[in-house]
């Protein structure tokens, strides 16, 4: 991953979000995260973007294509325009990312992938959710999967935050004590 | 009993049930990874120096803030960092242990023990960069640290909280001089940090060997960052034995810490600085490269509730150039220079002290009255000489003066001259000056010159042991004392016999 490409990134995200003050509806949320996924799954397309060979009507054709795929809505047309004509069509993958960090962070939304040794029961579930919502205010949303390399024990992870308690956390610790030994 | 894996699971987790969601560890991910270096998105709360850990085992330190990124040093080259890999606050900058059990131990810049005795018992744990004394808490340096090296102790003057540089060009003898004075220190109750920077491990290997042999590993601490490690290993290492020393201060003792060497430190700093794109400077040095030795050599000092640190930092320079950036930049830094002379060196004068070159700004006041009383002509007298030397190899006919001049100084070069790993006391060496300065040497041959010194000390302490004792217990030659010596040199002088 590229530094500049990242700082850059971040840059284009935040005017996007400061010219675009209101909240983006959820339908729009959820296409900058399709848009991310989209072009992190097609990573050749990226490079494509970056090649200045291509004609920039054949990059906006193109762009156009994934934003009906996606879902995108017009409000996010000028900023695609931009990007297009700045010759940073390569860095789309990053702004979406991007993107969705900030509007998270400044809307206070936070996803936790939520890992366990087992199956959580509802209850347990429930308990996790409260704790974090308790622990961090705002809106908080976990996609729970299991995580047999746990062997026992959670790991509650977000972009900003991580909380582990396994038996292979407590493994990794002694093993690293021995080998500084 | 057969035991299922479910049960051994519910047991574990029954035994983890307890760690609550307390807080939550502040992460961000890798994004890049270079030469010791990585690059970590996130990590918005983190603050200059805070240490890092790795999810992989690794651990780094923050050495430079950007508005999407922060720069991470890693601190170790054989636990590999990852791309995506989450990196996680700690909230505690970089800390090593400190404890009395270190005395005698070898440690790495983590302060990790690195020479197979086991782990080290350690009381506390204390942060490496601190800050120095202030003006209220500094006391005068108004007491002699013995180098035991009759040059520097009689010429150049170390007190107790200086900071003396020792400067030369590669093999003049820069460590041997600093490893002279730790060897002095035995039975001295002085404790001694000897940090290895960017040097050869063979070369480490000897200097412990040789410190083992003579008994001064029980005084001494040794911190070792070699070529192979991390350039933040080696950039650290001095502010690991800095942190020692002040530990050891903070009890009251008196310790001496030898820096080898502050070029290789700067060196280390420089790839650091680069790696961080920080805008090179004079021969590629950061801006900033002075106050990486201004803040490490401002921690020494002598304080008024007890204690000193006294620093002895080594900087190698190329072809005599002291004017070279590090070089001069350390020379305003410390408190004088002890600059030993390639040419000097390679004609035998060892320790290859340039006398005219070297300079104690302090020491003089906390040099010992009875060295001070017999040395006060040696350094205008080697002045002298060294001009007379130049103007006479111009085949001009001197005066009788001249001669003698010429004579009595090449006497001061060879009582100057001591062997390596044998050092004086002040007693011994306050003798040496004594018999030097009355002339009794302005007769003999050069050859004698230094058996007849040697045996005068030895005679003295042998056969007048309270004359010896007098000089010890009150540090100081009185006049009666003087005309004393005068006889027993007299004395002596018609006993000596030249070896063959």
């Amino acid at each position: 991953m590229n530094v500049k490409d990242v700082a850059l990134s971040l840059c284009y995200a935040k005017a996007f979000l400061n010219k675009n003050p209101e909240p983006l509806s959820d339908k729009d949320f959820a296409a900058i995260c399709e848009g991310y996924s989209f072009f992190t799954k097609h990573k050749q397309i990226s490079f494509l973007m970056r090649l200045s060979a291509l004609d920039k009507k054949i990059k906006y054709e193109a762009i156009e294509k994934i934003q009906k795929t996606v879902g995108l809505s017009k409000k996010f047309e000028p900023l695609m325009s931009l990007v297009i004509d700045h010759k940073r069509a390569h860095l789309f993958s990053q702004i979406f990312n991007q993107l969705c960090l900030e509007y998270r962070k400044r809307n206070d939304i936070r996803f936790f992938s939520v890992s366990s040794s087992q199956e959580l029961s509802d209850d347990q579930r429930q308990e996790v959710h409260s704790s974090l919502t308790h622990l961090l205010g705002g809106s908080i949303f976990c996609s729970y999967k299991v995580n047999s390399f746990l062997i026992a024990g959670i790991r509650l992870q977000s972009n900003e935050f991580l909380w582990e308690s396994s038996i292979r956390q407590r493994l990794w610790r002694v093993q690293h004590s021995l080998m500084q030994r | 009993m057969d035991i299922k894996s479910g049960d051994l699971v519910s047991l574990f987790e029954k035994a983890l049930g307890s760690e609550p969601i307390e807080h939550l560890d502040e992460i961000g991910m890798v994004i890049q990874v270079g030469d010791g270096i990585c690059r970590v998105h996130g990590l918005e709360n983190a603050v200059y120096s805070e240490l890092i850990d790795f999810e992989g085992g690794n651990r780094g330190i923050i050495l430079d803030l950007e508005e999407s990124y922060v720069s991470i040093f890693l601190l170790y080259n054989n636990i590999p960092v990852a791309e995506l890999e989450v990196a996680k606050r700690t909230g505690n900058v970089f800390k090593i242990p400190v404890g009395e059990k270190l005395l005698g131990r070898v440690v790495n810049a983590v302060g990790r023990p690195i020479d197979g005795k086991g782990e080290i018992e350690s009381v506390d744990h204390w942060p490496v960069e601190s800050f120095a004394p202030g003006v209220i808490e500094r006391s005068p340096i108004n007491e002699s640290l013995e180098t035991g090296v009759l040059a520097i102790d009689a010429l150049v003057p170390v007190g107790k909280g200086q900071r003396e540089l020792i400067i030369g060009n590669r093999s003049t003898g820069k460590t041997a001089l600093a490893l002279d004075t730790i060897l002095h220190q035995k039975g001295k109750d002085v404790i001694c940090i000897f940090v290895s920077i960017g040097q050869r491990q063979a070369n480490l290997a000897r200097i412990i060997r040789l410190l083992v042999e003579n008994g001064a590993m029980d005084y001494t601490v040794i911190v070792s960052a070699d070529s192979s490690e991390s350039v933040l290993c080696q950039y650290l290492s001095p502010y690991v034995g800095c942190t020692i020393g002040e530990y050891y201060r903070s009890k009251g003792k008196d310790v001496l810490i030898v820096y080898d060497d502050l070029s290789n430190h700067a060196v280390a700093y420089r790839e650091m600085s680069l790696l961080m794109r920080r805008p090179p400077g004079r021969e590629a040095y950061p801006g900033d490269v002075f106050y990486l030795h201004s803040r490490l050599l401002e921690r020494a000092g002598n304080l008024l509730n007890g204690g000193s640190l006294t620093a002895l930092p080594i900087v190698q320079i190329q072809s005599d150039d002291i004017t070279a950036y590090i070089p001069t930049n350390l020379i305003s830094i410390t408190d004088g220079q002890i600059f030993l002379d390639d040419q000097l060196f390679k004609s035998g004068i060892r320790p290859a002290v340039n006398v005219g070159l070297s300079v104690s700004r302090v020491g003089g006041a906390a040099q010992t009255k009875a060295v001070k009383k017999t040395a006060k002509t040696l350094g205008l007298e080697l002045a002298q000489y060294r001009e007379l030397l130049d103007f006479s190899q111009f085949g001009t006919e001197l005066d009788r003066d001249a001669q003698q001049r010429l004579a009595r100084g090449q006497r001061a070069v060879e009582v100057l001259k001591q062997p390596q790993f044998i050092t004086y006391s002040f007693v011994q060496q306050a003798l040496m000056l004594f018999i030097l300065q009355e002339g009794f040497l302005d007769e003999l041959e050069l050859s004698d010159v230094h058996a007849f010194v040697v045996q005068f000390v030895s005679y003295v302490e042998s056969v007048y042991p309270q004359v010896y004792d007098e000089i010890l217990k009150t540090q100081n030659i009185s006049e009666e004392l003087l005309k004393q010596l005068f006889a027993l040199a007299k004395e002596f002088a018609s006993l000596f016999v030249a070896p063959e």
